[in-house]
């Protein structure tokens, strides 16, 4: 199991990296760029709440998870 | 357990439970009269109101809750819990009122928007620091052992602190014309939240601090810093992270999705917007004592797999679930009584132009009604253009036969009841994972994270992904190809099946199943 932990941070990082992919590239990037009010709010989110919690908590998840921290002792 | 302290237990339980259920109940009321709330206070013609409106719904329901969360967990981990819940509630009630006492935006200006702004953040922040003190207070009495079914009725406040809202709006309009509902009785609930809170303080007053945090006082081991003990260190920020990754944000998708998508998926897409308020009122009310049932099983055959196994059935039964309730009362599935098909067009006078409006009526042989009323908006005679289209409103609602209504009724149930199952244990998994003296912190800020964020995001991501799966469609069919996307109606549930089964993978195997707190 502390195997199969360790294996999976490498797919919780990666995960992350899509993650962001999909929200900047493939979201708030066009909406941002429509300059319609009701897509700047959205964008706003997607870039400053939701990516940085996502991106970074998985990040850091995985991170923990490559290095054993979640390995049972 | 003898009875002098199960009954104060009930004491304990009654007043937590009830101060959070009316913070439900004062974050809900705002979001139940949106649309009057928009009318009086952000005037949709204007766009710095707009943009304001659209900042209160996102900034206070998701974005400050987790701000709430570190100062009030803080605060609970510094002072006491009995004393920073007894604030949190203080803000909501104080908040709550002065929204329904602010003059309208005809009246003073822009300052109207500003000051219902500023105090939905309040309410934000008030709810970010509620929800973790009373589930740490109640299970800090509870004891090992026990506090899945104590803590479960802490469960119980959101679902019921909706049902509430909706019977006091409904009460209030009831006992006046439309016209003054309109005009000034929309602020009767927002009133009516003082009384409540003033009941609750009275009650929440001379309740004690919880023993076990008493207890860490007493010894002097409470922590001189909460925030830097909980995400400062890695040894108690990866538990944060698991908590977050590996139950509630899966939890919070699976709430919002059988409690908020449901209800406007059978508003806007199956367009029953007259029943959706009785069908979504009678599912809560089936599956409320759920709530407790699976917060007492959970101390039997523990919380771990009660509650991924919740989140399972909610990733695989989702799109099934959603297929059914859409066909039940689909047209395209009923035979339409062609003799009574009626088409009206008219000419509507719209502020300062003219409208084309087309309304089609038709019924079924079941019993059901189907309107269809299509605004066409003119400019000189003619259809205004709009971003190179005719510039055309749709709305089209529909009213089913009581055999299709409870089976909708019976298919929210079911998402309902794996909420219950799913949401039921959570308070008492979360208390467990932490220690006493940095508990408020700990388990608040990943709750809200995981309900206010993944969760309180679910409904505009979803329709983001039906909107784009419609253009899709609408590409391939103008290129004289077939829609790429089948069920393009579906395609918002990917949001909360995805996040759910990672939640799951996570929650299976990085979650240990007899968790307690990690290092007491």
């Amino acid at each position: 199991m502390n195997a199969l932990k360790r294996v999976l941070g490498v797919v919780w990082i990666a995960i992350g990296i899509a993650a962001a992919y999909f929200l900047l590239i493939d979201q708030a990037i066009p909406k941002f760029e429509t300059g319609k009010q009701e897509d700047l709010i959205p964008a706003i989110i997607y870039t400053f709440v939701l990516a940085p919690i996502i991106v970074g908590g998985l990040g850091i998840f995985g991170y923990y998870s490559l290095t054993g921290e979640y390995s049972d002792k | 357990m003898n009875q002098h302290k199960k009954s104060s237990l009930w004491t304990v339980i009654g007043a937590s439970s009830v101060g959070t259920m009316i913070e439900w109940y004062d974050f809900y009321i705002f979001g139940s009269l949106a649309t009057i709330i928009s009318t009086k206070f952000f005037p949709s013609d204007n766009p710095t109101a707009a943009f304001l409106s659209t900042l209160a719904t996102f900034a206070a329901g998701f974005v400050v809750r987790p701000f709430g969360a570190l100062f009030f967990g803080r605060l609970g981990d510094l002072i006491g819990r009995k004393y920073t819940f007894m604030v949190t509630l203080l803000l909501m009630g104080g908040a709550t009122f002065m929204i329904g006492c602010v003059p309208s935006y005809e009246t003073i200006g822009f300052m109207a928007p500003t000051l219902v702004l500023v105090l939905r953040l309040l309410q934000g922040l008030a709810l970010g620091g509620e929800y973790g003190g009373a589930a740490t207070y109640v299970a800090e009495h509870a004891g090992p052992g026990q506090r899945g079914y104590w803590t479960s009725w802490i469960q119980t406040t959101a679902t019921i602190g909706l049902f509430v809202s909706l019977i006091v709006i409904m009460a209030t309009k009831s006992a006046m014309t439309k016209e003054a509902f309109e005009d000034w009785g929309w602020r009767v609930p927002f009133w009516v939240s003082i009384l409540m809170i003033l009941v609750s303080y009275l009650i929440r007053k001379n309740m004690s601090e919880s023993p076990e945090f008493a207890k860490v006082k007493a010894e002097g081991k409470t922590s001189k810093n909460p925030l830097k003990e909980s995400f400062g260190h890695k040894l108690n920020f990866k538990f944060v992270l698991l908590a977050l990754f590996g139950l509630v944000m899966g939890q919070g998708v699976v709430w919002y999705t059988g409690q908020f998508y449901a209800m406007s998926f059978i508003e806007k897409t199956m367009g029953l917007a007259d029943q959706k308020g009785n069908i979504m009122m009678i599912a809560i009310l089936m599956a409320t004592p759920f709530f407790v049932f699976f917060g007492w099983l959970s101390d039997r055959i523990g919380r771990k797999w009660l509650m991924l196994i919740g989140i399972l059935i909610a990733v695989v039964s989702y799109r099934p679930v959603y297929k059914a309730m859409y066909e039940t009362t689909s047209i395209k599935n009923k035979t339409e009584i062609t003799a009574k098909t009626v088409l009206v067009a008219e000419t509507k006078e719209n502020k300062d132009a003219l409208d084309s409006v087309y309304t089609t009526t038709k019924e079924f042989t079941d019993g059901a009604t189907w309107k269809e009323v299509k605004t066409v908006a003119l400019e000189n005679g003619v259809a205004k253009i709009v971003d190179g289209k005719p510039k055309v409103d749709k709305v089209t609602t529909m009213v089913v036969n009581d055999a299709d209504k409870w089976m909708v009724t019976l298919l929210v149930f079911f998402q309902i009841f794996l909420v219950t199952m799913v949401y039921g244990p959570t308070a008492a998994f979360l208390v467990e994972l932490f220690p006493a003296k940095i508990r408020y912190t700990s388990m608040s800020l990943p709750y809200h994270i995981g309900n206010g964020i993944f969760g309180g995001l679910l409904p505009a991501i979803a329709t983001s992904l039906v909107v784009s799966a419609g253009k899709l469609n609408d590409a391939a069919v103008a290129a004289g190809n077939e829609p790429v996307v089948q069920d393009a109606y579906l395609e918002g549930l990917w949001y909360p099946i995805i996040i759910g089964a990672i939640c799951f993978v996570i929650g299976a195997i990085y979650v240990d199943g007899k968790s307690t707190a990690h290092k007491e």
